[in-house]
Order: C-alpha cells, then sequence, then structure tokens
C-alpha cells in the first residue's frame, strides 16, 4: 500500500471530529421539572442498553466515513491485486528517439517508421483512463505533448506527426526529461516508454541511467523498446572542413573531408564528390578501398563562384542510413581583403615584410590578388577611414595621438580587425595607459622588455613553443611537415601580461576577453588575442620587421600573418557552421534591432522561422537553436532576397557508428527497466500488461463513504424514531 | 406558580353546566337526613321499593290490600327512603401535583376541580368534607352541609401549597377507619403512588360502603411526553434526574403510562368504583359535566325506569 497524497493522510485526524461532537452533545441538553419520573425511569432502563449500542453504532459510522474520506484524499494505491479489481491506467511518457541513426532504412521502411508504430501501439496498449506525454529526444529533447493528457488521440497524432532529426542519440537527455514530466505527476502507475533502436551510442551514459532512475524514479517503470534490424554497411563523411584563412571568391580553396566506414565489411570503389551551393559535382575522389572501422582524408578543391555564403557539401553514393552519406559546410568567399598597414617606423623595415607578405605574388598579379595591402603612416591615423579596411595592422607605432586611439577604438567595436606589433618605437606608458587602459584595445599589457633589443644576440629564454598549439591560427603547425615555429629566432620581444577574463559586454556572458596564441617556451605568452565590440585584436610581443626577430625571412610568416588576419577579420566564420542542435549566435549591426529575420531551413519544407534581432550593446543580436536538422539555415532579413547569414549544422560523427548494445550492456539495461524487442505485428500490449498491475482504491473509498454516509442518514432516522 | 386566589377556583361556566345535573349518589349512600339520595334504610316514603311477606310486627298500614284481594297473600309495600349524602373530597396535595406544561398546573386543576364539586353537593344540600394529603392528611374540613362553608373550602384550598411526597394508601385506609357511616370519596390525584396500597385503600373504602370515585388528574404533557432531542428530567419527589433522548422514549413511555393508567381502571373496576381520568388540557366544564352525565346515566340504569 503507498500514497499517492500522503499528505492528506493528516486529514485523518479529523476522526476526533464526530467523537468531539458526540461529547459536546451529550452537555448540550434542557432541563425539564417533571412529575411522572417513574414512567420515563422505567423506558430509559428498557432503552438504554439499546440507545447506547445505536450511540456506538453511529459513532463508529461516523468515525468511518472521516476516517475513509481522509483516506480517499491521499488516495492509496495496492502495487497488485487481483485481476478484476485492477484499475490499471497509467500515466506514461512516451520519449520517441528521433535521432539520425533512426533513419536508417532497411528497404521497405526506417527505423523511425517503427519507432512511431510502436509509439502508437504503446498508446493503443495503454488501458482506459491512462494519460500520456510525448517528448521527441535525441541529445536535445522536444516535448511534442509537454503534460500527460488523457486525450490519447492527441497524443497519437503527436506521435503521427514526429518528425526524424538530424541528432545524435543521448538517451539520459530522454529519460531525464521524462522523469521531470513525471515528478510533477500524483499517479499510481508511472512509465516511461522509451522507443529507439539498438544503437549503443545512446547509452554510453549507461551508470548515469541506472543512477537516475535509482534515485530519482523508484515509483516509475522503464520501458525500452528497441525497434529496427541491424545494418551491417555503413559509409559516413564524417568531417569536413576548409584550411583556415579568408575564402576568397574565384580562387581554389582546399577542402579537407573524411570518409569513414562504420560497417563491418570492407567498400570498395567510393567515389566522393564536393558540390558548391547544391550544385554538380565540382571535384570529385574514388578511393579505392575503405576497410571496415578505417577513416580515410580526402581533399578537394572548389571555386567559390563569387563574394558571400556559399554551401560546400561532401557526398557519398546513397546508403542504407542518408544522413551521414553527406556533410555541408558554409564558408563567406570575399573578393578583395584591404589591410591597412600602419608604419610606425619608417626606419625599420616591418612595413616592408608586412606588405610583400600579404602580396604574395608577383607584381604583375598583384592587383587582382584578394589581398590589398596599404601603407599608410602612423601620423594620419586620426584622420584615416578605417572603416575601408577589413584589417588594420600597427607596425612599431609610437604613442599615438587621442583621436588616433579613438578612430582605433571605434574601428574595432564596429566589426575591424586589429594586428598589433610592438617594437622599439613601443612605450609602455602609451601602450598600458592609453591602448590597453584608457581606451581598453588591448587583450594584454606589456611588462619588461626581454632580450637584447640593442644587441645582435639571440635571446635564449626566447624561443616559441614547438608544439600542442591550441589557437586555429597555429594548428597548422602541429602538423611535423608543417615546419617548427620554435626554430624562430628572437633578439628581444616585450613581455605580454593577458588582461583576466570579464563580463564581455557584447556576448552578454563571461567569455575570456583575452587568449592566449602561443607561448614562449619559458610560459610567457607571445601572442595574444581579445575581442572588444564586434572586432578582435590580435597583440604580438615582437616587431613585424627583422628588428627583433627573424620570423618575416621565415616561410611560416606568410601562412601565419594570412591566417592570423583570417581569424579576426572572419569574426562571424566560425559560427557560420555548428553541430547539429548547436546554438548559433549572429552579430549584426546596432541599426538593425529590432527587424525580423526569417529562417529557413534545410531541405524543401515550406516552414519559416521570424524572429526579431535583439539590440545589446553596440550590436543588435540574434540566437538560433533550432537546428535539429544537418544543412543549410538561411536568415533574411524580412522583405530582402539576399540572405544576411548562411550557416550550416553538421550531424555528430559518432551517429554514424551503428554498433548494436552488447549482451553485457543489455544486460545492464533489464536491471533497470525493461527491455523489449519490436518488430512489425510484434503485440506491446501482452507484453507491457505483464506489467502493469496494482490498483488505486480512492473510488472504492469514496463510493464506501457515500454508501456509510446514506447508511448513517437512514440509520440516525431509524434510531430517533420513538420507540 | 402562586396559590390562587379563592374565587378562582370556581369556573361559573362549569357550575353552569354541573348545576343541571347535579350530584348524585351513583348508589345508597347512609344519610343522616332526608334528602333526594335513596337510602339503605327502607323507608316508607312515596317511592316503592318491592314487596315481601308479611310477617309478624309489621305495621299493617303496609299491607298491600290489592295484592291480598287478588292472591290471598299477605304482602307489604316497601319504599325506598330518599335521604342525603356525605361526601369526602380528598385532594392530593404532594409535589408531583405542582406539575403543568402550561399555565395551569395538576394542583391547580384539581382544586377547582374539588371547588366546584364541594359547590354542587352543597348546593343540593348534601353535606361534604374536604381532606388535603399527602404523605398523610395534612388539612380536613369537616363535614358541613351549610352553604356558606364554600367559602371555607375553597379558602383552605387556596391556601394549601404541596410539600411532600404522595402516600395515598395510609390516607384512604385512615378515611375508611374514621368514616363509618356510608358515602361518597371522591379522590382527586394523579396517583403516582403504590398501586398496591393505593388500590387496598380503595377496597378498603368499598368494604366499609363508601362509593369511590377517582380522579385521575394528567397533564397532557405526561400523557403524550412531547419532548424532542437531549433532555434532562428533574423529579418533583426527589427522584434522582435521568437525562436521555426523549423522542426515543416516547413509544415506550405512552407504553408504561398506559399500562399504568389500564392497572388503576382495572382495580378500580375490581373494587367498583369509577375511575375519571382528568387531562388538564380539558376544559373544567367539559370534565365535570362529562362526568355527571355518565354518573347520572349509570344511576338511571342501575335503578331502571321510572
Amino acid at each position: 500500500m503507498s500514497f499517492l497524497n500522503p499528505a492528506l493522510l493528516a486529514f485523518s485526524a479529523a476522526i476526533a471530529v464526530p467523537i468531539l461532537i458526540h461529547l459536546l452533545n451529550r452537555r448540550r441538553f434542557r432541563t425539564v421539572t417533571w412529575a411522572a419520573m417513574r414512567f420515563i425511569k422505567a423506558s430509559v432502563e428498557k432503552n438504554r442498553r439499546r440507545m447506547e449500542i445505536e450511540d456506538l453504532i453511529l459513532l463508529a459510522l461516523r468515525c468511518l466515513i472521516v476516517g475513509l474520506f481522509a483516506l480517499a484524499l491521499a488516495r492509496p494505491a495496492l502495487r497488485s491485486a487481483s485481476a478484476f479489481l485492477q484499475s490499471r491506467r497509467v500515466t506514461s511518457v512516451l520519449v520517441l528517439d528521433t535521432s539520425a541513426s533512426l533513419g536508417a532504412s532497411d528497404g521497405a521502411g526506417t527505423r523511425f517508421d517503427g519507432v512511431r508504430q510502436a509509439a502508437e501501439q504503446a498508446v493503443d496498449a495503454m488501458p482506459p483512463g491512462s494519460s500520456a506525454a510525448v517528448i521527441l529526444a535525441g541529445d536535445r529533447v522536444t516535448a511534442s505533448v509537454a503534460e500527460p493528457s488523457f486525450d490519447l488521440n492527441l497524443v497519437r497524432k503527436a506521435v503521427r506527426e514526429a518528425t526524424l532529426t538530424d541528432l545524435s542519440t543521448d538517451h539520459p537527455a530522454g529519460i531525464a526529461a521524462a522523469l521531470e514530466v513525471l515528478e510533477g505527476q500524483a499517479a499510481l502507475r508511472k512509465e516511461i516508454v522509451l522507443i529507439t533502436d539498438r544503437q549503443a551510442l545512446g547509452w554510453r551514459r549507461m551508470p548515469e541511467v541506472a543512477a537516475m532512475m535509482q534515485e530519482r524514479a523508484r515509483d516509475v517503470r522503464l520501458r525500452v523498446v528497441l525497434v529496427g534490424e541491424p545494418l551491417e554497411d555503413n559509409l559516413a563523411v564524417s568531417a569536413l572542413g576548409r584550411s583556415p584563412g579568408f575564402v576568397p571568391a574565384n580562387e581554389a580553396v582546399r577542402f579537407d573531408a573524411e570518409i569513414a566506414n562504420r560497417g563491418a565489411s570492407e567498400v570498395r570503389q567510393v567515389r566522393a564528390t564536393l558540390h558548391i551551393d547544391e550544385g554538380r559535382a565540382v571535384d570529385e575522389m574514388v578511393l579505392d578501398s575503405v576497410a571496415p572501422g578505417e577513416v580515410r582524408r580526402v581533399t578537394f578543391y572548389g571555386k567559390m563562384p563569387g563574394e558571400g555564403f556559399h554551401s560546400v557539401t561532401v557526398r557519398l553514393p546513397a546508403d542504407r542510413l542518408p544522413a551521414d552519406d553527406s556533410r555541408t559546410l558554409v564558408v563567406q568567399a570575399v573578393k578583395q581583403v584591404r589591410v591597412l598597414v600602419v608604419d610606425g617606423d619608417p626606419a625599420s623595415n616591418g612595413a616592408f615584410f608586412l606588405r610583400n607578405a600579404l602580396q604574395p605574388v608577383p607584381a604583375d598579379a598583384a592587383a587582382a590578388y584578394y589581398l590589398q595591402p596599404q601603407v599608410g603612416p602612423a601620423g594620419q591615423l586620426g584622420v584615416a577611414r578605417l572603416s575601408d579596411f577589413d584589417a588594420v595592422i600597427l607596425s612599431d607605432v609610437p604613442p599615438l595621438p587621442s583621436t588616433a586611439v579613438d578612430n582605433l577604438v571605434r574601428y574595432v567595436r564596429e566589426g575591424g580587425a586589429l594586428l598589433v606589433f610592438p617594437g622599439p618605437q613601443a612605450t609602455v606608458a602609451f601602450y598600458n595607459g592609453e591602448l590597453a587602459g584608457r581606451a581598453g584595445l588591448l587583450p594584454a599589457t606589456l611588462g619588461a622588455l626581454r632580450g637584447n633589443p640593442k644587441g645582435d644576440g639571440e635571446s635564449s629564454d626566447l624561443v616559441l613553443q614547438g608544439s600542442g598549439y591550441q589557437h586555429p591560427v597555429l594548428a597548422l603547425w602541429n602538423e611535423p611537415g608543417a615546419g617548427s615555429l620554435a626554430a624562430v629566432r628572437f633578439r628581444a620581444a616585450w613581455e605580454l601580461i593577458p588582461r583576466p577574463a570579464v563580463t564581455n559586454a557584447v556576448a552578454g556572458a563571461e567569455a575570456p576577453i583575452s587568449e592566449v596564441m602561443v607561448r614562449f617556451a619559458n610560459g610567457t605568452a607571445a601572442a595574444v588575442e581579445g575581442s572588444m565590440g564586434r572586432g578582435r585584436v590580435m597583440l604580438f610581443s615582437s616587431t613585424a620587421g627583422t628588428a627583433w626577430n627573424d620570423l618575416p625571412v621565415r616561410p611560416a610568416f606568410i601562412p601565419l600573418l594570412h591566417r592570423a588576419i583570417a581569424s579576426i577579420a572572419d569574426v562571424q566564420g566560425g559560427r557560420f557552421n555548428v553541430q547539429v542542435g548547436g546554438r548559433v549566435t549572429l552579430r549584426e549591426p546596432a541599426e538593425l534591432a529590432g527587424r525580423d529575420v526569417t529562417i529557413s531551413p534545410p531541405g524543401a519544407s515550406e516552414r519559416r522561422w521570424v524572429r526579431t534581432l535583439r539590440a545589446v550593446p553596440g550590436a543588435s543580436l540574434l540566437e538560433w537553436d533550432e537546428t535539429a536538422k544537418a544543412g543549410v539555415y538561411r536568415a533574411s532579413l524580412s522583405g530582402m532576397a539576399t540572405p544576411m547569414a548562411v550557416f550550416a549544422t553538421q550531424l555528430d560523427p559518432a551517429e554514424s557508428d551503428l554498433t548494436e548494445l552488447t549482451p553485457e550492456r543489455r544486460a545492464e539495461l533489464e536491471r533497470v527497466g525493461q527491455v523489449m524487442d519490436w518488430t512489425p505485428g510484434s503485440d506491446l500490449r501482452a507484453a507491457f500488461d505483464r506489467e502493469r498491475v496494482g490498483m488505486e482504491l480512492w473510488l472504492p473509498l469514496a463510493v464506501a463513504v457515500l454508501l456509510l454516509g446514506m447508511t448513517e442518514v437512514w440509520l440516525a432516522q431509524q434510531f430517533s424514531r420513538p420507540k | 406558580m402562586s396559590a390562587p386566589r379563592p374565587d378562582d377556583l370556581l369556573d361559573p361556566h362549569a357550575l353552569v353546566h354541573a348545576e343541571v345535573l347535579g350530584m348524585h349518589a351513583r348508589q345508597v349512600v347512609e344519610g343522616y337526613m332526608a334528602g333526594e339520595h335513596r337510602s339503605p334504610f327502607f323507608g316508607f316514603a312515596t317511592e316503592f321499593a318491592q314487596h315481601r311477606e308479611y310477617a309478624q310486627g309489621d305495621d299493617l298500614r303496609h299491607l298491600d290490600w290489592k295484592v291480598l284481594g287478588r292472591t290471598d297473600r299477605y304482602y307489604v309495600k316497601q319504599y325506598e327512603q330518599e335521604t342525603n349524602f356525605v361526601a369526602q373530597i380528598l385532594l392530593d396535595g404532594s409535589e408531583s401535583m405542582r406539575y403543568g406544561s402550561g399555565a395551569l398546573t395538576k394542583l391547580h386543576y384539581a382544586k377547582q376541580l374539588a371547588a366546584c364539586l364541594s359547590y354542587l353537593i352543597l348546593l343540593q344540600r348534601d353535606a361534604v368534607a374536604v381532606g388535603l394529603f399527602d404523605a398523610g392528611l395534612r388539612r380536613y374540613l369537616p363535614r358541613s352541609n351549610n352553604r356558606s362553608n364554600i367559602h371555607v373550602i375553597m379558602s383552605q384550598l387556596a391556601a394549601f401549597e404541596p410539600k411532600a411526597q404522595t402516600r395515598i394508601g395510609p390516607v384512604l385506609h385512615e378515611m375508611a377507619q374514621q368514616t363509618p357511616r356510608k358515602g361518597i370519596v371522591v379522590l382527586i390525584s394523579d396517583l403516582f403512588d403504590d398501586e398496591e396500597e393505593m388500590l387496598g385503600g380503595i377496597q378498603h373504602l368499598r368494604y366499609v360502603g363508601h362509593e369511590v370515585v377517582v380522579f385521575h388528574v394528567m397533564d397532557p404533557a405526561e400523557l403524550e411526553f412531547p419532548f424532542s432531542g437531549n433532555v434532562e428530567f428533574v423529579g418533583l419527589e426527589g427522584i434522582p434526574p435521568l437525562m436521555t433522548r426523549a423522542s426515543e422514549i416516547r413509544k415506550s413511555y405512552q407504553r408504561e403510562v398506559e399500562a399504568f393508567r389500564t392497572r388503576l381502571r382495572e382495580g378500580c373496576e375490581r373494587n367498583q368504583s369509577h375511575y375519571v381520568l382528568v387531562n388538564t388540557a380539558d376544559p373544567l366544564r367539559d370534565t365535570l359535566s362529562g362526568y355527571l352525565a355518565f354518573r347520572k346515566k349509570t344511576g338511571r340504569a342501575r335503578r331502571g325506569p321510572g
């Protein structure tokens, strides 16, 4: 016996009320002076025993009524009872696995078709009076019927209308969501019916599921319905990336893809193709053989047909799991990137090296090259129209007037990219006091000048780290074939002291405002990246020329410079591509705040979402997380034909792994809940009925209270009749 | 209730009705002067009673010559002697008589009844004696046929206040011993006393030749028991209080009362006495005239027509 509203058992104290009333009634009487006492005495003596028994019967009945009523309020329930007494209704949460692996087809239908059919059967198998909620779950959870509904037709409709997503599988998320729904329900039988495939991936956090069911759900039954047939072969595009840096329009850009064989047998003659903007294949590779479990790297080259957003897709021939047969990336192609090089010391060669590194092509090809450097003196920085440039490089600038500093701040705040190479002209007072202090422009302050700035010898402790680069700009040098930055010789460098993490006002969240890109071997920062407003700033510790180091004359200088500029000038680039289910944040100019943005999902769906750009300091913001489908999303300002932004979502590569539950893992699962296999034609009702036993007793108790009440009234009338 | 004024005890309406009917001795009473009631001593008045054979010594004036002429047998005529009677009115003045569910108590009603009866008896030149008793005879007004004595009787009745429990039986025995001359004994009481003793007393009275009339005075509430809910009944004669749910014992109570009355009535009938239930809810006029009419009717039936 258990109680669904145990707190209401406190009402059973009301049993004392009839007793109190009885006692009080005995104290309430009127007095009559009487002569014929002998007759009363005789009558009372004859009737006393009967009246006492009647009193006791009525008192017992009244106490019983109050007690049973309190008991009924507490909703007692028996865990088991004989079949004919059973009221077997359940409060159920159907958790439908909508992850990408459910898209696997056996030729006749997908696993997800099986999920829907099994879910409908589960609804049909519910006893009369049951209620159900529906949760669609991958590694993210969506409530389709948020609260258990007694309208099972609504539940069936929600099941039929459930759609497959490209989310990854993570059953603890769905089970936790279902438990939250059930925790608010006062019901005798609560159950979670999780309908999924046999993919082992979803149960990788099995201990958490077991702990969750143990701690939070002692009164909840977990039923796991496994659908779908095993899938032997599956080839997947498990990764797709571009080389860091700008994507120039009309120039060949390299894209790296990974082809993984997740099946159990070798696959031969695998043809992989590259498509730009969903068009015809622009590049292809044929792999002779991909062994089971093997991941092959494939490089493609493609040209973006013009500047702006383009989708890049790598496709494999269709197999039984279509979700991972292609992978799409969005890139923003640029036609021309203008860079202003501010030469702070014409006597040095910093500007010279920067200009040549930015445009490493013959003079006759320079005009057509996408990077267009322009060198200017530091004195004109206060009046220059910085908004004409995609990036500004300060090469060893001396102290600048405040107008120049303010101009730089405005530029960066509005999304500009700034690279700073301090050198002999730099002063601690200006860099720390003005640029880093008053303007808040630099992500680090200058410390001591280290090395031998005046001498010829190199400093032994100024050696860059040789491996383990975390920053994407430097990730290239993690590969042994790309050489080592540790070979760069430094004579002198400023010590950089990164600013502590503070709240990033633009993002509206706690975020590191500065990040060390690379360190010297002794652990001090050699380059630090930070943000300000919508723009980004990179501060290096040494010169851009050969005054204090020999980096400019090394081959690494050009790719390092290009990647650094691309990294900070392409502020939103990294945010155009997220994993399915991830959040995309679009930062737009402040003047667009309040405008509606229409977002179209991938595929031919006619569904559109309209969201409003939110105003934040210095910008407008739109955060978007309805990204359960893989592919290209287009965000357009209302009334505008050209998309304001295009972004793509990619499948979690782990989802391609269709490895099934091992017997050991399944045995673990069976210890947590009921596990049953479903195939078309299976009868879920019988399987469920075997476990659905027990009854709730409030209704019989309420009927008993009613009957006892009527009996009490009848008896009271009978007893009070003159006798 | 305060003691009634003497003048209140005579109900003019009751007297108007009762005066016509008169208080007739239902049976032979032993009068002490010639009146309108039959005497047990056959006399020679005008009212013929019977013949009997002549015996030596009989007055020849009473010989029925006509019978002698027809039958040659000697019979003398006998006549009933008209006489007056003495009524002993015994009024129960115990505590229990103080009860009254309305404005009128049983005692007040009984006093009125006693006063009216006394008046009627005196009016027809009969003698009346009034005794007030509880556990014993508390007050006794000797017999008198003087009409002016009615004022004395009423004053005594009005001034009487009940104080003690009833002991009817001993009082009746005492009365039987002290009044050997036959007459009418009128007992007015609620009769809440030992039944056997009481009936023994009546039997004793009958034995010495008295006609006994019992007026059983009951309040309507004592007959109907109209109470409901929890009621604590406090006894008037020292009986400990009793609490009960009145409505639930009503029928039982009524059965008890009815059984009590039946026993009394049957006891009276065995002793050839009149038992009259007096409901104080009924007007005294109806009670008195009803009884006197009944009495006159039964008296005629006994004597026969003519």
